[in-house]
C-alpha cells in the first residue's frame, strides 16, 4: 500500500499558528477560563463577497481550509471531509433568539442556513467547485477522527489529495454550561481549527508521514490504550525507544490522569513529553490543533519550550506519537514520521 | 471485496410505530401528514407536519426507558428503529460487543434545547443541566449505543438531509473494506421548533399536503422519525445463518457545488451521486426497477432532481416515487427510512404510491408511481437523498 503524507496544514487557535513564521511566539494564558482564536486578517485570505457574513467558526475554519491548499500543490481535489463537536454555535444561537424574539414569525433564514453543521463543507466545495465527496461528522471527541479516518480510507481506496479539517467554537453559552456541567474542569475551553491536506506524493514541502492512526471507543482500562500503541509501533516496523516525542492531550501535568500516565510509563527514557492543552483549551476538535503540532515539530526539528513537559535525549526528531482523549469515552491515537 | 447484506430493517415514523405498520400504510395510502399535535409551536394553526403519533412519556414506555429521564424525542425514536433493526438481525449482546453504530442527524437533541434556551439566556441557568449535555450530535449517538450495548465504535454524519444515507454509505465502505463486521446504519430525527421555523423562513413549506413532483407542487411537510439497517459482510452473514433481506450494492455522494439551499437547475450533484454508485455497484440503469426519489414537493428540488433523473435515464425512466407524502421530509433520518422502504419494495415486490400527484411538472412530463403496486418484479432499488450544502447521496438495494 502507498504511503500516506500530510502534505500541508494550517491552524488557527489560541495562541500564534497560523502565521507559521512566528509559532507558538508569546503565549496568551487563559482569561477567565476561556482561550479564546487568535483571528488573522481575514481580509486577505477569504475574498469579500463570501466572508461579509460569515461568524467567527465559518471564518477560521475557511481560513484554514484556503491556507492549507494554498500552501500545498494540489492538482484535483478528491473529498473534502470535517468534523465538528457542537458545529456552528453563534448562528444556531441567533435563530433561536430570533425564534423568541419574533414568536416564530417572519424571520431571516440566513442563521438558520449557517447553523448547519456542513454548511462549511458545502461553503468549501461553492468556493472551489469540488463536485467529489463531501461528509461532516459530529461525535463529540471523535469528530475530527471521524473525518481522518474516513481519509484514510478513501486513500486506501487509491483517491490521493483530500482535505480533512477539525473545527469548533466556543461562545459565551457554551462556555457557561460547559463549566455548570463540569465537562472539564482541569482545562480552559479551547476553540480553533485545522485543516490537513493528505496525499500520496511526498512534495517538497510535506510536514509527515502517516506511519499508524488508530481510535479506541470507550476502553475499560488503560492497558487497552497501551496495548493499541504498541501494536501500533509494531505495525510501523519500529520499537518503543525510537519514539521521539510523546505529544499528550494533556495539560502539563499528565501524571494526574490515568490515561497519560500509564502511557507515559510505557516510553522509553530516551522520549520527550509534551503536551498542548495548556496552550489551546479543550474542546471536541482540539486534537486536530495536537496534531497540527506535531506535523510543526518534525517539520521545524524542534520542540517548542512552552510545550515541554520532560526533554528527551533524541536531537533529531523522527518519530511522534500523539495521544488524546475525550472525557475517557474518545481515545485517539497517531503516528507520524519524517523520512 | 465484501458484499455488503443487509439483515434487519427498523424504522418508526407518522405511518407507523415498527417496520410492519409502516408497511401496512405504504400499501393502503394512508399517509401521516397531519395537524400538528405534539409540538408545541405557534405554527400549528397555520401548518401540517408529519409527527410520529406518540408522545415522549409514550415513546419512553415503548423503550423500556424512564420518562422522568426527559430523554430527547431523537433519541427515543432513534432507539425504537436501532431496536427493532437489531431485533430482526438476530444479534445478541456477544454481537454487539463487536458492532459499530453510523448515525445520521441534523436536530441532534435541538429538541430539548430549544425548550430551555431562553429560560438559560434569562437566568444564566436551567432547572435540569443534563438537557443540555444531549444537545450536540454525537451525543445523541453515543447515548442510543450506549443503552443497546453497541460497544466497537460510533460515528455521526450531520450533512443535512443526505446524512443518514450517508451514514448507509459509510457502512458499505468500511464493510467493504473489511474494518467493519456488524454495522447498524440510518439516521434519526426528531420535529423541532428550531427545524420547522428554519424550514418557514425559506418559504418552501407547503401548508398543504405535499405533491412532489406535481406541477403546482408549493414546497414540502416536515415529518420525523428514525430508519436503520443492519448491514454486514455477506459470507458471514451465511455463516450465522442469518437472513439476508437484500444487498447494498452500489453508493454514491457528490456535492452540487451551486448553492447552500437551493439545487442547481440541471442537477449536477443528484446526476453525479447516482453516476457513482452505478460505478460502485455491477448495475446499468436499465437494472433498476424503482427509484425511490428524494422528492420533497419542492419547486426546486422536484425538476431539478427529474432533469438529472432524465439524464440517467436517457431512454426510459423507471417506475419512481417519493414516498415524502406518507412520512413527511424527515431531515436527517430521511436515509435511512426510505432505505428500509427501499428494501420492503425489493421484499415485498411492491412499488409505493406517489400521494396527491396529479399533473406532471411540465418541463420533465414524468409521471411517478399513482397506484400501489404489489406484484411488480423488484429486483433493483436506488434511492436518493440530496441535502443543503449541495450534498447528494444515491443507494443502490440488490435482491
Amino acid at each position: 500500500m502507498k504511503n500516506i503524507y500530510i502534505q500541508s496544514n494550517s491552524c488557527i487557535s489560541a495562541q500564534e499558528t497560523f502565521d507559521t513564521q512566528k509559532f507558538l511566539e508569546d503565549i496568551n494564558q487563559p482569561s477567565q477560563g476561556k482561550l479564546s482564536a487568535i483571528s488573522p486578517n481575514f481580509r486577505e485570505i477569504i475574498p469579500a463577497k463570501w466572508s461579509r457574513r460569515m461568524s467567527l467558526i465559518i471564518k477560521i475554519a475557511i481560513a484554514t481550509a484556503l491556507d492549507c491548499l494554498n500552501k500545498s500543490e494540489v492538482k484535483s481535489l478528491c473529498a473534502i471531509i470535517t468534523g465538528t463537536g457542537l458545529g456552528c454555535l453563534e448562528d444556531t444561537e441567533k435563530f433561536l433568539a430570533s425564534i423568541h424574539a419574533n414568536e416564530e414569525n417572519l424571520l431571516s433564514p440566513t442563521p438558520f442556513i449557517q447553523s448547519t453543521h456542513n454548511t462549511i463543507s458545502g461553503q468549501l466545495a461553492l468556493m472551489l467547485q469540488s463536485y467529489n465527496y463531501n461528509y461532516t461528522y459530529s461525535q463529540k471527541g471523535f469528530s475530527f477522527e471521524n473525518a481522518f479516518d474516513d481519509a484514510l480510507i478513501h486513500l486506501e481506496e487509491g483517491e490521493d489529495e483530500i482535505l480533512v479539517g477539525g473545527f469548533d467554537e466556543l461562545t459565551a453559552s457554551s462556555h457557561k454550561i460547559i463549566s455548570d456541567l463540569n465537562c472539564h474542569p482541569e482545562f480552559a475551553d479551547g476553540e480553533g481549527a485545522s485543516f490537513f491536506l493528505l496525499g500520496h506524493q511526498k512534495n517538497e514541502n510535506y510536514l509527515a508521514r502517516v506511519a499508524g492512526f488508530k481510535m479506541v471507543y470507550h476502553p475499560n482500562k488503560p492497558a487497552e490504550i497501551q496495548r493499541e500503541i504498541l501494536s501500533m509501533i509494531d505495525e510501523a516496523n519500529i520499537s518503543l525507544k525510537e519514539i521521539d516525542v510523546l505529544l499528550l492531550g494533556s495539560n502539563l501535568n499528565p501524571n494526574t490522569d490515568k490515561w497519560y500516565n500509564s502511557v507515559m510509563m510505557d516510553l522509553d527514557k530516551a522520549s520527550a513529553i509534551a503536551g498542548y492543552k495548556h496552550l489551546f483549551g479543550e474542546f471536541h476538535t482540539v486534537s486536530a490543533l495536537g496534531l497540527s503540532l506535531a506535523c510543526r515539530m518534525l517539520k521545524e526539528n524542534k520542540i517548542f519550550p512552552p510545550t515541554k513537559v520532560k526533554s528527551g535525549l533524541n536531537e533529531n526528531l523522527k518519530y511522534i506519537l500523539v495521544y488524546n482523549h475525550y472525557q475517557e469515552k474518545n481515545h485517539s491515537i497517531y503516528l507520524i514520521a519524517r523520512d | 471485496m465484501h458484499r455488503v447484506a443487509i439483515t434487519g430493517i427498523g424504522v418508526t415514523s407518522a405511518i407507523g410505530l415498527d417496520t410492519t405498520s409502516n408497511l401496512e400504510a405504504l400499501k393502503s395510502g394512508s399517509s401521516g401528514v397531519s395537524e400538528i399535535n405534539y409540538l408545541k409551536t405557534r405554527l400549528r394553526d397555520s401548518h401540517l407536519a408529519a409527527e410520529v403519533k406518540a408522545n415522549n412519556r409514550e415513546l419512553a414506555e415503548l423503550c423500556g426507558l424512564s420518562y422522568s429521564k426527559n430523554y430527547s424525542r431523537t433519541i427515543l425514536l432513534g432507539l425504537i428503529a436501532a431496536k427493532e433493526a437489531i431485533f430482526h438481525a438476530g444479534l445478541d449482546i456477544k454481537d454487539l460487543g463487536e458492532t459499530h453504530f453510523f448515525n445520521g442527524t441534523t436536530v441532534g437533541g435541538m429538541d430539548n434545547t430549544e425548550l430551555h434556551y431562553q429560560q438559560f439566556i434569562e437566568n444564566g441557568s436551567i432547572d435540569d443541566k443534563n438537557i443540555f449535555s444531549y444537545h450536540d450530535c454525537g451525543a445523541v449517538t453515543e447515548k442510543i449505543a450506549d443503552i443497546i450495548g453497541i460497544r466497537k465504535g460510533v460515528s455521526t454524519i450531520s450533512t443535512a438531509c443526505s446524512s443518514s444515507a450517508n451514514a448507509i454509505m459509510l457502512a458499505g465502505r468500511k464493510i467493504k473494506a473489511g474494518k467493519a463486521n456488524y454495522v447498524v446504519a440510518g439516521g434519526t430525527d426528531a420535529l423541532s421548533i428550531f427545524t420547522l421555523n428554519g424550514f418557514n423562513s425559506l418559504q418552501i413549506l407547503d401548508k398543504e399536503k405535499c405533491k412532489p413532483f406535481d406541477k403546482d407542487r408549493k414546497g414540502l411537510n416536515l415529518g420525523e422519525g428514525a430508519g436503520y439497517l443492519v448491514l454486514e459482510n455477506e459470507t458471514h452473514a451465511k455463516e450465522r445463518g442469518a437472513e439476508i433481506l437484500a444487498y447494498l450494492s452500489g453508493f454514491g455522494n457528490a456535492n452540487d457545488a451551486f448553492h447552500q439551499t437551493a439545487s442547481s437547475a440541471e442537477g449536477k450533484g443528484a446526476f453525479l451521486a447516482m453516476e457513482k454508485a452505478f460505478q460502485k455497484s455491477s448495475i446499468n440503469p436499465e437494472m433498476v426497477d424503482y427509484i425511490n426519489v428524494h422528492g420533497t414537493g419542492t419547486l426546486n428540488n422536484d425538476l431539478s432532481e427529474g432533469v438529472a433523473l432524465k439524464k440517467i435515464f436517457p431512454t426510459n425512466v423507471p417506475p419512481f416515487s417519493s414516498t415524502k407524502p406518507f412520512t413527511g421530509h424527515t431531515l436527517g433520518a430521511a436515509g435511512g427510512i426510505e432505505a428500509v422502504f427501499s428494501v420492503l419494495s425489493i421484499l415485498h415486490n411492491m412499488l409505493f404510491t406517489n400521494l396527491n400527484y396529479k399533473n406532471a411538472i411540465e418541463e420533465l412530463e414524468l409521471q411517478p408511481v399513482i397506484k400501489t403496486q404489489t406484484s411488480a418484479s423488484i429486483n433493483r432499488v436506488i434511492s436518493n437523498s440530496f441535502g443543503f450544502g449541495g450534498n447528494c447521496t444515491s443507494l443502490i438495494f440488490e435482491k
